[in-house]
Formats: C-alpha cells, sequence, structure tokens
C-alpha cells in the first residue's frame, strides 16, 4: 500500500525526491521545545550542503555526516540554531522560542495545520477563551459579533434560539434557493445548516453547539481558503475545533453556571391619546357621534376595530365590547402585557485529563430557556466526548462524538394580521384579555366560541381572532413541539508511514433527526364545527463524510521545503420527512391521537406528508507548497469533484487554485520596529452544483376517479445545466509592530460568481414562473482590515483592543435571456431587485409622483399623494456595505472588562412595521391635526361628500352639512396642485397617516428606513480569585463574571423596531414587531 | 500508474452511481398528452370547485354583492381579494399547452388522431380567459404561455379582442365538432375515459360551447352590442345548448370523501364558523323571494334553514339595524340559530352539490334579455323567464335532495322540505309573470338580474359580479344588494410580480391597476 502511495506522489508531484548520501557518520538524536516535549518535523541541515533529515513525530532523528560539519535545526517559531556534530553520536537539542515571530499554526480546509506565516490568503482565527466570561450564548455562534472582518451577522426576530444569518465578504446569490451562509465543518465533518424563518422556528442545527466546548473558530473567507471544500466552499468555510483532552493540573474538572435574565425589549413609540375608532367622515351619517364615539344601543362604545382613528380618550365611561361599563383610557404598556420576562440557565461541566498513551475530555451542558413570548420554552442537553489514543508508536486514533437533544415548546408564529399590519386598539386592556377572555372557565372552550360571545361582543376580529385566539389561545392551551436530536461524530486514524509521509483518514457523520407534534384543542363543541388537530411530523438529515489525505513533507535542500498532499473525500447526504395529521377535526373533544382523526387520512402530494432527498460528491483533491527559507511560500491546490446532482454529462468539475506568501520582514533587514511584515496574493475559481434535483425534468402525477393525470413543472427545465463558479482574486498584508504590541491585517478582494445556477423569474403570463438555468454574473470588490493592540501594558494592567472593518458592495454584471432585473423579493409594490450594473438589492418602490418644475408632491384633487407607477425610486440596497466590531479587554489583576461593539452601515431595510403602525394610527406620529388641540383644521362634509373648509372650529353648521356636526381634523398635504398651484385641499388627518390603504398597503419611498446602528453587544465584568486563596479551596481558578448581552444602541437609524428584526435568516424585509431581547446574567466558573 | 487506475476505475463506479442518484426518484417522467389532458379537467376551479377560491370569494363577494348576511359593524370593506386569479389561471393554462407540445412530438398520423384533445384544448382555454380578463380587463392573451418559445414579455391585450378571439374559436371548434365523428383507434377512444367532464360526448360538448357563448354574448351586450347579438342569432339557429336539466352543464365531483378537504363544503364550513360569517340568510335577497302579494319563493326553503323560531329571518344588511338584534344573534345550536342560514342541507354538509356549470337557467335568463334588447330575435321573455324560474326551482330541490348525509347531528328536519307541488309553483311563476309584464323597460332587466341574484346566490360569484357591474350602467343602484357601506370592487388588481417582471408591456395598463376602473364590457 505504502508503494501504491508513494508511486502516486511519484506521479503527480513530479518526482520531486532527491536525497544525498554520503557515507561518513551516523548521528542520531532528539529536538525538544523549552518546556522538553519533542518537536515532530524540525528540519536538520548539514550547513552548506544538500543533505537533510526531518524529526520523525517523536522528535528523532538520524542523519549520516562528516565530523567536521555543523547541522543547521530549523523550526518555525523557534530560532533557528547550528550545532557542530564534533565527537557526538548522539545530540539532544533545544530550540528556544522565537518571541519575534509569533508564529501561529491554524486550521486550514480539510483540517490540515498550517503555519499562519506560510498561508497566501486570509484566515480569521476566533479563540473562545477571550470570550468566556460572556456567560454561555444559547446560540454560540452569536460569540462572532464583530470579532473577524468580513463576516456579517444578524439573528432574527425570533432572538437568541433563533436561526442567525451569517455571511462572509457579502456572499449574495441570484436565486433564494441558493445559499449564502458558509459551510460549517466540525473537526472535520461538514455541518447540516439550513435556512430558517420565524414562523414556529426551532432553530437548526448551529444552534446545538456548545460554546463550552468550542475552543476556536477559523474562518476562511476567500476563494482560495476553501478550494478545497470545492463544491461547498464558495461562500466561504467556518471551521470549529473543539477543545480536546490534556492533562492538567489538579482534578482536571471544570464547572460553570450561567443565568440571565431575558427582557423583552420594546422599541415601538406609541401614541396614547386616541382609541380605536374612525374619524366621522369614514363612516356613514349616525354610525358616529359628534364627538366621534360608536354608537351601540344609542350609547357611546368601544368600536369594534383595530384601527386607532377614534375619540380621544378622555376616561369616560363607554360600553365595552362584553356589555360592562369601564372607563375609556389608554393602556400604555398594553403591547408589553402580550410577552413576559424569559430567562437562560446553563451548566456545565467538563472533565479532561492525558498521558502518554492519550488524552481525553468529555462533558456535559444544560440549558433551560425560557422565552419572552408567552407559552415558549426550551431546554437542551449537550453530551461530548473527545479522546485520542495512541495506538502504536506509528498509529493514533481520535473519536469526537457529541450528542445533543433539544426540547423546544411553542416557539411563536408570525401573527403579522394582529401584531402589525391592523394594529391593536391603544384601549385595549390586553391583561384583562389574557386572564378573562381566552378559555371559558365553565366549558374550558375559547371564550369568545361560547354563549355566542363571537357576534354578541362586537370587537373586531382582530382582537378576537388574531390576538384572543392565534396567539393567547395558541401559545398557552396548544402545543407545537418540536424535539430535535443531533449527533455529531468524527473518527481519526492517523499513520505515519515513512519519514515526511503519514496518511490521515477521517471518517464521521452529521445527522439530525426532529420529531414535531402539533396538538391544537377543540375551540368549541364539535357540533357546531369541526375543530382539533393532531399531526407529527418526523425527518432526518444525515450527512457522511470521509477523506482520507496522504502527506508528504521533505526538506528538499537546505532553503527548499515540500509539504504536498493527495487525497479524496467522498460525502452522500439524505433526507427524509414524514407526517401524518388529523383531517376535518377531532372525533371526540382533545384526545391527541392519529386515531381520533374525523376524516380518513390521505396520502398527500404535497412536502407535507412525505419527502427525501439524497446527493453524493466524490472529490479528487492535491496540494503542493514549496516554502523557500521560510520566508516564500508559493502553493498550488486543485480540486476535482463529481456530484449526482448535476446532469450526467457535466456532473465532473475541476477547479483550481494559487497562492503565494511573502514574509518580507524575514527576507529583508528591517528597522527593529517592524516585528513583522507579509505580503500574500491568491487565487481561485471554485465551483458547485445547486440544489438536488434541480436540474431534473419531472412531471406531476395523480389520480383522479380512476384517471392518471400528468402535470407540467411549474418552470421552464433547464437544457445541460453546468455547475455554477465563483472566481476570486485576493491580495493581503500583515504587519506587526513594535515587538508584537501592534498589528494589523488587510486584505483586498474581487470576486465574480458567474453561471450561476437559478430560477430566474420571468412574467406569469409566460406560463412559467421561472427559468431554472445557468445565468448571472455578480461581482465583489471589497476590503478587510483587521487592527490590533495592546496599548497599555504594565504588570498589572493591561487593556487589548481589536478593531475588524469590512466593505464591499456585490455589484450585478449579467443576466440572461433579455431579462434585466431579477426580482428577489417582491411585496406590495416594492421590489428588491438584481438589476444589471446596479449594486446587488436594491429596493424599489413607485415613485410620488412630483411636479418637474418644483420638485414638490403632486396632490390630486381628492387632496392625495399618488404614485407614478412609471418612475421607480431606487432606495438603496439591502446588503450592508460596512461591518465590523470593536473588541477590548482591559485586566487589572484578577478583573478583567470585556466589551464588544459592532456596526453596521450602508443598507436600507423595508419595515412594514413602521408602515403599519402610522397606517393604522398607533404610532406616536400619528398625532398632528387629529383635533383641534393637534393642528387640524375645521370642516364640514358638504351633502355631495366634499369637504369644505370652515373658519373656525367653533364655526355653526352650515346648512348642507351631511353630518350634525363639523369636524376639527383637517389637513392639508403639503404639495403642489397639477398645475402647479398650492395644494388647498382638506382631507382628514387620519386619512393622511392610513394612506397606505388607500393604495392598498403599497410600501412607499418613505417607509424604507436606512439600517445603520452601533450597537454595545456585551458588556462583561469578571474577577478570578487570586491563586493563594482559590489553592486553599482546592480549586485550580475560580471567576465570577457578570454580564449583559444585546444591551443598547450607541447609535439607530432604524425607528420602532430592532435592527436585526429580520423576519428570517434568507430574508430582507421585516413585518413582524416583535421586541428585541435583552439579558443581564452572572456566571461562575471553577477548575478543580 | 497504479493509483492512477485505481482512481480511475474507482471514478467510473462511482460515476455509475451518481448517474443513478441524478433523477429524483419520488419525480416522474413519462407523461402522456391525455394524462395532461384530465390534469387541465380535473383542476380545481374550474369545473371542481376550489375550497381556496371559494374561502376567499365569500369574504370578498358575499359582502359586495349581498349574497351573504354579515354581522355589519358599520366598517367599510376594502377591496382586498385573498384570491388572485392571475398565476391561478395562468399556471392551470399550463397543463394544455404542455398537452400541446407533448403531441407535437408524436408523428404526424397520431398528432391527428389527437385533435380532439386539441380542440377542446381550445374551448377550457376560453373558458379560462374569459375568467380572467372579467377579473383584469386587459390581460397578455396572444403572447401568453410561450415561454418554451422564448417570449419572456408577453404584451397585455385588450379585453374587447380577448372576448373577440374567445367568440371565435368557440365558434369554430363547435362548428368542427358538428361533423365529426370519433374514430375507433385507441388514441380517439382515449377521450371516452380522460374526458372527464363529458366522456367524449361531443353532443355535451357543443352544449357547453354554444351555452357558453350565450353567457359571453350576454356579457358584451353593452360594449360590442353587434357582435353579442349575432352570437346569439347564431347559437339559437345551431340549437344546441343548455335548455332545460338534461341539458344544463353540471358536474358532481368525484372526490366527494373529499369535500371537506378540496372543496367548496370546507370553505363553507369554515366561512361560516367566523364571527362576521357571511352566510346569513342576507336581508336583501330575502326582499326578492318574499314580495308582498306574491305566493313565497319556493327556493327559500331549500336555499336557507328556518331559525330557532322556525321563521326565516334575514340578517339585516346595514349596521344599524345588526345593532338593534346583535344580542340575539345566535348559532351555538346549529338547528337553531337566530337569524337564518344558508341552507346547510343543501351547501355545506352537501358533498354531492354539482359544480352549476352552466344551467340551463343561466341561459333562460339569458335569452329573456336578449328577448328584451332584440325583439327582432323573436324571442318569447316571458316564456324564457318562467322556464328560467322553474329549472332554478327545480334544480335547487333537487340538489337539496341529493344530501344524504342524516348522521350530523346538526342538520334540521325542516332544512330538507317536500318539494311544493307544480300547483303551487305554477302560482309563484304566475305572480312572478304578472309583476314582470307590468313593469316598465328598466324596470324587467332588474327583475331578470334579481332572478340571477337567488339563482346564482352565494354560488357563482364570478358570473354575478360580471351581471352587477355590466348592469351598472343602465340600472344604477338597483343592482347594488349589498349594505349601504360595502364598496363594489370594479377589478382587482395585477400581481406585483407582473409589474417587475414585464415592465415595459406592463406600462400599457398600470393607469387601470386599480380597483375601481370598470372593465371594457361594462360599457361605463
Amino acid at each position: 500500500m505504502k508503494q501504491i502511495y508513494l508511486r502516486c506522489l511519484t506521479v503527480l508531484l513530479f518526482s520531486l525526491i532527491t536525497v544525498a548520501a554520503y557515507a561518513q557518520k551516523k548521528v542520531s538524536g532528539t529536538v525538544r521545545d523549552p518546556e522538553g516535549q519533542p518537536i515532530p518535523g524540525a528540519s536538520i541541515f548539514e550547513k552548506g550542503k544538500n543533505n537533510g533529515t526531518m524529526t520523525d513525530p517523536e522528535g528523532r532523528f538520524t542523519i549520516t555526516v562528516p565530523e567536521t560539519a555543523t547541522l543547521t535545526i530549523k523550526y518555525l517559531g523557534y530560532l533557528t540554531k547550528e550545532v557542530g556534530v564534533g565527537g557526538s553520536a548522539v545530540l539532544n537539542i533545544q530550540l528556544v522560542a522565537d518571541e519575534k515571530a509569533l508564529n501561529e499554526v491554524v486550521v486550514t480546509a480539510l483540517g490540515v495545520k498550517k503555519e499562519k506565516r506560510a498561508l497566501g490568503y486570509s484566515s480569521t482565527t476566533v479563540k473562545t477563551s477571550t470570550l468566556e466570561n460572556d456567560g454561555s450564548p444559547l446560540n454560540s455562534l452569536t460569540a462572532l459579533y464583530g470579532q473577524a472582518p468580513g463576516v456579517r451577522i444578524s439573528s432574527t426576530a425570533l432572538g437568541p434560539a433563533g436561526g442567525l444569518n451569517i455571511n462572509i465578504r457579502n456572499a449574495v446569490a441570484l436565486f433564494e434557493g441558493s445559499s449564502t451562509k458558509p459551510l460549517f465543518v466540525i473537526d472535520g465533518i461538514p455541518m447540516l445548516d439550513g435556512p430558517t424563518d420565524i414562523n414556529r422556528s426551532t432553530g437548526n442545527g448551529l444552534n446545538d453547539l456548545n460554546m463550552n466546548d468550542i475552543e476556536s473558530f477559523e474562518v476562511l473567507k476567500g476563494a482560495k481558503a476553501s478550494v478545497l471544500y470545492g463544491s461547498e466552499g464558495a461562500n466561504g468555510v467556518i471551521l470549529i475545533t473543539t477543545k480536546g483532552g490534556g492533562k492538567k493540573d489538579g482534578l482536571g474538572i471544570d464547572f460553570s453556571y450561567s443565568r440571565s435574565f431575558d427582557d423583552p425589549w420594546i422599541m415601538q413609540e406609541f401614541q396614547n391619546e386616541f382609541g380605536s375608532g374612525f374619524p366621522a367622515p369614514w363612516s356613514n351619517p349616525g354610525t358616529v357621534d359628534a364627538e366621534g364615539f360608536y354608537l351601540r344601543n344609542g350609547q357611546q362604545a368601544y368600536y369594534p376595530t383595530n384601527y386607532n382613528f377614534g375619540p380621544k380618550m378622555d376616561g369616560r365611561e363607554i360600553l365595552w365590547y362584553d356589555g360592562v361599563k369601564r372607563p375609556y383610557v389608554a393602556q400604555k404598556d398594553n403591547i408589553k402585557a402580550f410577552y413576559q420576562n424569559g430567562f437562560t440557565n446553563n451548566v456545565n461541566v467538563a472533565i479532561q485529563g492525558g498521558g502518554d498513551l492519550g488524552n481525553f475530555r468529555t462533558s456535559y451542558s444544560r440549558n433551560d430557556y425560557k422565552g419572552i413570548f408567552q407559552g415558549y420554552n426550551l431546554n437542551d442537553n449537550k453530551f461530548m466526548f473527545s479522546g485520542d489514543i495512541k495506538v502504536t508508536d506509528r498509529v493514533k486514533f481520535k473519536l469526537v462524538s457529541t450528542y445533543v437533544n433539544t426540547f423546544s415548546h411553542n416557539s411563536p408564529n408570525q401573527n403579522q394580521d394582529a401584531f402589525v399590519t391592523y394594529g391593536i386598539p391603544r384601549q385595549l386592556d390586553v391583561e384583562r384579555l389574557s386572564k378573562e377572555q381566552i378559555v371559558d372557565p365553565e366549558t374550558g372552550y375559547f371564550w369568545w366560541y361560547v354563549n355566542n360571545r363571537q357576534a354578541q361582543n362586537p370587537t373586531g376580529g382582530i382582537v378576537r381572532d388574531g390576538l384572543a385566539k392565534n396567539y393567547f389561545w395558541n401559545q398557552t392551551m396548544n402545543s407545537y413541539d418540536n424535539t430535535r436530536e443531533h449527533f455529531i461524530n468524527s473518527a481519526t486514524v492517523s499513520v505515519n508511514l515513512a519519514k515526511g509521509l503519514s496518511l490521515e483518514t477521517l471518517g464521521g457523520f452529521d445527522l439530525i433527526t426532529n420529531h414535531g407534534e402539533t396538538k391544537e384543542r377543540v375551540t368549541r363543541p364539535l357540533i357546531e364545527s369541526a375543530g382539533g388537530y393532531y399531526g407529527i411530523n418526523n425527518n432526518k438529515e444525515m450527512r457522511i463524510n470521509a477523506q482520507s489525505l496522504l502527506h508528504y513533507d521533505k526538506q528538499l535542500t537546505e532553503n527548499l521545503e515540500l509539504n504536498a498532499f493527495v487525497g479524496g473525500v467522498i460525502q452522500r447526504r439524505t433526507y427524509e420527512s414524514v407526517g401524518r395529521f388529523t383531517r376535518g377535526g377531532f372525533i371526540t373533544r382533545d384526545w391527541f391521537s392519529l386515531n381520533n382523526s374525523k376524516n380518513d387520512e390521505f396520502y398527500n402530494s404535497g412536502d407535507r406528508a412525505y419527502s427525501r432527498k439524497l446527493s453524493r460528491l466524490v472529490g479528487l483533491l492535491g496540494s503542493v507548497q514549496l516554502a523557500y527559507k521560510n520566508w516564500l511560500y508559493v502553493e498550488l491546490q486543485g480540486r476535482r469533484d463529481a456530484s449526482s446532482i448535476l446532469p450526467p454529462e457535466n456532473n465532473v468539475y475541476f477547479y483550481p487554485g494559487l497562492s503565494t506568501s511573502f514574509i518580507y520582514s524575514d527576507a529583508f533587514k528591517l528597522p527593529e520596529w517592524v516585528s513583522y511584515g507579509k505580503l500574500r496574493a491568491s487565487w481561485a475559481d471554485v465551483g458547485r452544483p445547486g440544489p438536488e434535483y434541480f436540474s431534473n425534468v419531472i412531471y406531476g402525477i395523480g389520480n383522479y376517479g380512476g384517471i392518471i393525470t400528468n402535470s407540467p413543472p411549474g418552470d421552464l427545465p433547464p437544457i445541460n445545466l453546468q455547475p455554477e463558479r465563483k472566481r476570486e482574486f485576493e491580495i493581503g498584508l500583515e504587519n506587526r509592530f513594535l515587538n508584537n504590541r501592534i498589528g494589523f491585517e488587510f486584505n483586498v478582494y474581487h470576486a465574480s460568481t458567474y453561471n450561476q445556477i437559478m430560477g430566474l423569474s420571468v412574467a406569469q403570463a409566460t406560463g412559467v414562473g421561472s427559468l431554472r438555468i445557468n445565468a448571472g454574473e455578480i461581482t465583489n470588490t471589497g476590503f478587510e482590515l483587521n487592527l490590533y493592540g495592546t496599548p497599555i501594558k504594565t504588570r498589572d494592567f493591561s487593556w487589548n483592543v481589536v478593531f475588524n472593518a469590512s466593505q464591499s458592495k456585490p455589484m450585478v454584471k449579467k443576466l440572461d435571456r433579455g431579462v434585466e432585473e431579477q426580482v428577489l423579493w417582491g411585496a406590495q409594490g416594492a421590489t428588491v431587485v438584481a438589476h444589471i450594473n446596479e449594486p446587488y438589492g436594491q429596493i424599489k418602490v413607485s415613485s410620488y409622483t412630483k411636479d418637474p418644475v418644483s420638485g414638490k408632491r403632486v396632490v390630486g384633487a381628492d387632496g392625495y399623494y399618488s404614485n407614478d407607477a412609471t418612475k421607480q425610486d431606487v432606495l438603496g440596497t439591502v446588503i450592508p456595505t460596512a461591518v465590523g466590531g470593536l473588541n477590548n479587554t482591559l485586566s487589572y489583576k484578577g478583573i478583567s472588562l470585556d466589551f464588544n461593539i459592532d456596526y453596521s452601515f450602508g443598507s436600507k431595510m423595508v419595515s412594514q412595521t413602521n408602515m403599519y403602525m402610522v397606517g393604522n394610527g398607533s404610532a406616536k406620529n400619528t398625532l398632528e391635526g387629529r383635533d383641534e388641540a393637534h393642528g387640524g383644521l375645521p370642516f364640514y362634509v358638504r351633502n355631495d361628500g366634499k369637504f369644505v373648509g370652515l373658519p373656525s372650529h367653533t364655526s355653526a353648521l352650515p346648512a348642507d352639512s351631511q353630518y350634525p356636526f363639523i369636524m376639527h381634523n383637517g389637513v392639508i398635504l403639503d404639495g403642489v396642485k397639477a398645475d402647479g398651484s398650492p395644494n388647498d385641499v382638506i382631507i382628514t388627518a387620519e386619512d393622511k397617516y392610513s394612506y397606505y390603504w388607500r393604495s392598498f398597503m403599497d410600501i412607499q419611498p418613505d417607509i424604507v428606513y436606512k439600517n445603520d446602528y452601533i450597537k454595545l453587544r456585551n458588556i462583561t465584568v469578571g474577577y478570578t480569585l487570586p491563586n493563594k486563596l482559590t489553592s486553599k479551596m482546592k480549586i485550580q481558578k475560580l471567576t465570577f463574571s457578570v454580564y449583559a448581552n444585546n444591551l443598547a444602541y450607541l447609535y439607530k437609524t432604524m425607528p420602532n423596531v430592532d435592527a436585526e428584526s429580520l423576519n428570517g435568516t434568507n430574508a430582507f424585509y421585516e413585518n413582524n414587531a416583535w421586541p428585541a431581547v435583552r439579558s443581564f446574567g452572572a456566571s461562575v466558573r471553577a477548575s478543580f | 500508474m497504479i493509483i492512477a487506475a485505481v482512481v480511475c476505475s474507482t471514478f467510473s463506479s462511482c460515476k455509475k452511481t451518481l448517474e443513478s442518484d441524478y433523477l429524483n426518484p419520488d419525480g416522474f417522467t413519462t407523461p402522456t398528452p391525455e394524462g395532461f389532458y384530465t390534469n387541465v379537467q380535473q383542476q380545481l376551479g374550474i369545473f371542481r370547485t376550489s375550497y381556496g377560491e371559494y374561502f376567499h370569494n365569500f369574504e370578498a363577494f358575499n359582502r359586495t354583492l349581498g349574497t351573504g348576511g354579515t354581522v355589519n359593524d358599520g366598517a367599510a370593506n376594502t377591496y382586498g381579494w385573498g384570491n388572485s386569479p392571475y398565476g391561478d389561471i395562468y399556471s392551470k393554462l399550463r397543463s394544455i399547452r404542455a398537452m400541446n407540445d407533448a403531441v407535437a412530438k408524436l408523428p404526424a398520423d397520431q398528432q391527428k388522431e389527437y385533435e380532439v384533445f386539441s380542440w377542446t384544448g381550445v374551448v377550457i382555454k376560453g373558458y379560462l380567459f374569459y375568467q380572467l380578463a372579467d377579473a383584469y380587463n386587459d390581460v397578455p392573451y396572444t403572447d401568453a404561455m410561450k415561454a418554451q418559445d422564448n417570449n419572456f414579455f408577453p404584451k397585455f391585450d385588450k379585453q374587447q379582442f380577448i372576448y373577440t378571439s374567445i367568440l371565435a374559436d368557440l365558434k369554430d371548434v363547435s362548428g368542427k365538432l358538428k361533423d365529426y365523428t370519433l374514430g375507433t383507434s385507441a388514441i380517439q377512444q382515449l377521450i371516452k375515459k380522460n374526458d372527464i367532464w363529458f366522456a367524449g360526448d361531443l353532443i355535451k360538448w357543443r352544449t357547453f360551447i354554444n351555452s357558453l357563448r350565450l353567457r359571453l354574448a350576454m356579457r358584451i351586450s353593452l360594449a360590442d352590442a353587434q357582435l353579442a347579438k349575432t352570437t346569439i342569432q347564431e347559437v339559437l339557429q345551431d340549437g344546441v345548448y343548455a335548455k332545460d336539466r338534461a341539458s344544463s352543464i353540471t358536474l358532481v365531483d368525484l372526490q366527494q370523501d373529499r369535500a371537506f378537504e378540496f372543496l367548496i363544503n370546507r370553505a363553507l364550513e369554515e366561512l361560516r364558523t367566523r364571527g362576521s360569517g357571511y352566510l346569513w340568510l342576507p336581508q336583501n335577497m330575502m326582499k326578492v323571494l318574499k314580495k308582498s302579494g306574491q305566493p313565497d319563493d319556493p327556493r327559500i326553503k331549500v336555499l336557507f334553514q328556518p331559525d330557532k323560531n322556525g321563521n326565516y329571518t334575514p340578517m339585516p344588511a346595514e349596521a344599524n339595524d345588526v345593532s338593534v338584534i346583535r344580542d340575539q344573534i345566535d348559532q351555538t345550536n346549529l338547528a337553531k340559530t337566530f337569524p337564518s342560514l344558508y341552507n346547510r342541507t343543501t351547501f355545506e354538509r352537501n358533498t354531492a352539490l354539482p359544480t352549476m356549470v352552466i344551467t340551463s337557467t343561466e341561459v333562460h335568463l339569458i335569452l329573456a334579455e336578449a328577448g328584451l334588447r332584440w325583439p327582432d330575435l323573436g324571442i318569447s321573455v316571458t316564456d324564457q323567464l318562467k322556464a328560467g324560474v322553474q329549472e332554478s326551482i327545480d334544480i335547487y330541490y333537487e340538489i337539496n335532495n341529493k344530501n344524504k348525509d342524516l348522521v350530523y347531528t346538526g342538520v334540521m328536519p325542516e332544512a330538507a322540505p317536500v318539494k311544493p307541488d307544480q300547483a303551487t309553483i305554477d302560482l309563484f311563476l304566475a305572480a312572478k309573470i304578472a309583476e314582470f309584464n307590468v313593469a316598465n323597460s328598466t324596470e324587467k332587466l332588474g327583475l331578470i338580474y334579481d332572478q340571477r341574484y337567488v339563482h346564482f346566490n352565494m354560488l357563482k360569484p364570478y358570473e354575478l359580479w360580471a351581471d352587477t357591474r355590466r348592469l351598472t350602467k343602465e340600472l344604477g343602484s338597483r343592482v347594488k344588494k349589498s349594505a349601504s357601506n360595502f364598496l363594489l370592487m370594479e377589478r382587482t388588481v395585477y400581481p406585483s410580480s407582473e409589474e417587475s417582471n414585464n415592465r415595459e408591456n406592463f406600462q400599457a395598463v398600470q393607469a387601470q391597476n386599480n380597483y375601481t376602473s370598470p372593465v371594457w364590457f361594462t360599457g361605463r
């Protein structure tokens, strides 16, 4: 076998092996580091000759040299040492660390460890040890906020229990089926990850990572960094390395406990002066009295609508919807009453140890989370084992195994109608609703459906169905449960075949199973209508990965070193989902069983019932790196993939990558204050096959009355689909100064994603919704800066600071078939588009009609602004152009203070919450003009319906008035009439605010908001007890900390909603009005 | 070299596995033209009733056409219509295109054998397109469904052009079928099985086509009177159209066991349980059914069910009147509601409820109106009116009688009444004709409209909506059966994706892209 591999290398790596040998004197020995640990892979050379060798994994070497020879011993990160052989037959050499070099070993693609100086591309390491006092965030990846330049993170509105949107270098796609997320690889195993939304989302596999088990994140950004991941590396890769075992002082037990209190952080600003209702001119005369009150049975009554355009809340007693008289006052905190205070509780314990034979670490972690939404809670258990064992001198085995189970109960659904679109009456006593009007105490049915309350209590459908039923009843009486089990396992066998030749084989899988169970109670007697629902949904997703790499490392000459490997990768990915549910309601009340289905269960051709997917990928890869004097590195890599996803004629594809790293601070003599300087460049062209079955031409099949039916696909199938490609060129500069006290890393890159596999949207009238093709090109040029330093460092005090910045703007260069614009998202007249030769993700909305001369808005004869459908305003893009963070650590003796700030600039967001808050009269800024006190103009409604201005609010009622009173809520919109003269047409203030309803909720230019922010992400204060104290307690280390997460916006442009309130990981907009979650907590960490 | 050989052999065996995994195992790849044909016909919302469509239709139309009583709280309705026929109809047409493409790939002799499929496909296309044009006015027609021909930017055709084209197509196919006999070849015989509407009965097809021509002709009676009149004349000459129960085009669903999943029954059940309901006996319909000095309309008892007092009490139309009875509104016990509901035995609980595609009543009412508009056609208006009402009574009693759901506890015996004897019906009919005869010519149109209002009720909102919009020109508020605070939608808006994906052509129609511009056929 060894021979085969050797031959193979010979073929693939051009016979680079030449070893000179002169039979003179055999010298052997060991090379060790200052701690006495052996150094494998150190090079030993006869000075001035082409004769050399390398140390084995035990640090041992043997070389034959003349007695007069001098040996040169080199290993990165250590000062080069020269030793005269003389008469010695055994040489034990200890190297001294090179403080100036500060060499880091980083994990690169496929788990290959390399010195960072050798990398010709950008890679950022985030060590969790610097973040460990921040509590144990429910989602470990939140730790990456602001930590790596070019990495953009945004949470969804669901907060910490929901999915996270992670994006590297503004990766974008023209097709929603394409993922823009990076590939996550944990201990060599590619992780399962998918998009999440905010409708009863239970998160995805990434939510199962345990921050306490993670050693580091390695962010591989460009195409070259991830070229060996080929098909999946186009969006960058985040490598996660878990903590391994090792001998520790003491018992080797680590324990931590943290608890945080999670508060709903409501950012909406409401008006508290006017309650629900309509202004008089919106209702027929007689419906509303002169004071604007709705009349029910002749009494002033609760207006059964959600629009807050009713009369002023002056505390008078009115007839409530349930027939009781109550004061008509604002419930200022009624939105808060929908939510509750939550918490996150985490316990973590780990034990580790090690010895000559091997090491291990095992841990258990438990999270209990109570969400801010009624009834929402979650808990998980996370187990992990990591162990390695030396099987023989040449063979090592490593096993990493994790198991996580997560139970989620009643993650909320969006409920847009109730929470956003139609508003909530400002006088609605939500607490009363939730306590008294959800469950009928006698029958246990939905309160409103008992005793005809729904017809007899005029409250409006939104309060009854939207809030009472779809929120309170569903969240507290029904169950929407999901249990996720997640296994990630990897086993690695490393074999040292010969000097410089080793084989590493890894196999493993990521497996997620979900068991969903829905139990909906009967809301009214079954005799009245069907009711009750029980459903289960099981799915299983698995990704198996096996790879084998044969490494060959050889010191070719004194100055030239070869590091090469070839290998293969096999992957198999499967998904299967099966659902079963009752149909037509229950037979008997609230027995949650499929046997309680009123109608027989039918096979459903939709996705809910059954779906499956399978894809395979086989890859061959090779990498050759040559190092000259350890200051010039050239690396050539290539991978050839064959994927089952693409049509057989195109399913094999190759992608190459090339990079170079030049450590000019070693090549040239530079001033002493320059500690390190490196210039690097890389290029790669990667490819990927798109989603499974995307290019299949398949038809629907059905049966109606015994006759077979066939239906065509809803889009135009592709012909000859090719893999999509991404090509990226990157150069970077890395410098450190003043003995490494300060430094920076700067990258500039240009990427082009072309031949994208996509569904190109076309008009529905073409008969198809989209064309499945290779089309489009997006280019992206950007830079990244990582600036770090230690401004202050004394014996007791130090201040470390890291600043990350990045900027880029993806541009659309091509589409196809004459289509110039691809709609990425669209709703109510607004679109987010990719338009040729424009930045990706532009938001377009119909312009207001404007006067060409004055530029003012034109007001129609009806007194309203209108939109000019022929013109569209381009209002910015959804992609931020600049993101980054500022991270500080201040330490004084045992006390540390960390605070992290991150920012995002340059994007805009469509905020329908803002639009509807104005449109339904809930927002604080909708008061002007509503009555005399708020500057409203006096007018009356003439018999012909026309609004006619009056000189004063005390004017007498004209005889031709349609209503028996005059109005006080007139406004005149700022603008000009069609002829250019100033507008003088009176409308009501309520019409001014609710103009969205006039255009059927079309999004207007003024509700697309700039979404810039600077956020104080977290503050942590930690105190580590002095050693002399803890040692008496038999504790190795004891740290207490208090922290606050998602703390405050230092700057924010988005009104009323959180800047991170997106509707999902693949969404560009928000329309949820959910509060953000702010948490305050404390933790204790102890090592025994 | 050895490893290269190993790699190569591994790769070639891998390649086979990869190729076998390429296709979705749940993906079907061998469709047939007749499979597409049956698929076109069985799609919900053409002949089969569609739960989703009706759910939204009740909300949008029951209030604004006054066909369903609601707990009116005085607020004006918005024009929103949850259903969007646009994408829906183009996607229904997709199977016709697929069928034609599949046929075109066959040898010429086989193509000829499929011609009945193609001709009747043209009829189905017309049947869908007129509905699309009714809802939007101008829509892509000539350029539509041409993605396969690389036409991705279809222009919008005028409603007039679309109507004219459909009428020409229908005439053409009607003529072709008149002299056609099905052959005995396997392909030609396929239509007997795959035509789930008419089982390959070409007379039925011609009845449907000609009746449809009458419907469309009357629709354009104000906008293109000449074409309307000529078309009616041609159909009358041909003589094949829905003229009695036997020739009425109705379809009983073959999947009645799934009615509460897919069909109108589910929509009726779900809409009824809403607070505002939409399915109470509407006051304005009761005014037509029960007129002082006339016998009660026999249809009252099959269209509606008695309330808890045994009366047929309507839900008041206006909010103020609703307010007065609000405390008495009661549907705790469905056999004893207050006010009355639509008859649950006839409709909601009746899985055998046929789709009344084109009934003889509708045709009689069209002919009655045609007789009024063009006396030279020689149509007896009163005979047509009388036959229309008689056959409407007949079919609703027949449908009511079809419901065999006697186990459902909410059903009340009074909701399955015995049909009155013919003498009683004749008395009623005589009163209707007497009322008609004394009315002036405008009111005569109004009385015909009233019969459509009752006959179509909430079951056929599209036809009633079209007639209401059309007759508004001549009859004004005479055809407003809704409460005063409910607004009538003139058309619906195009999906926004059409605007962004077909911007240049869209410019031609964007001025009318609102809910308030009357469509061409209204003549307004």
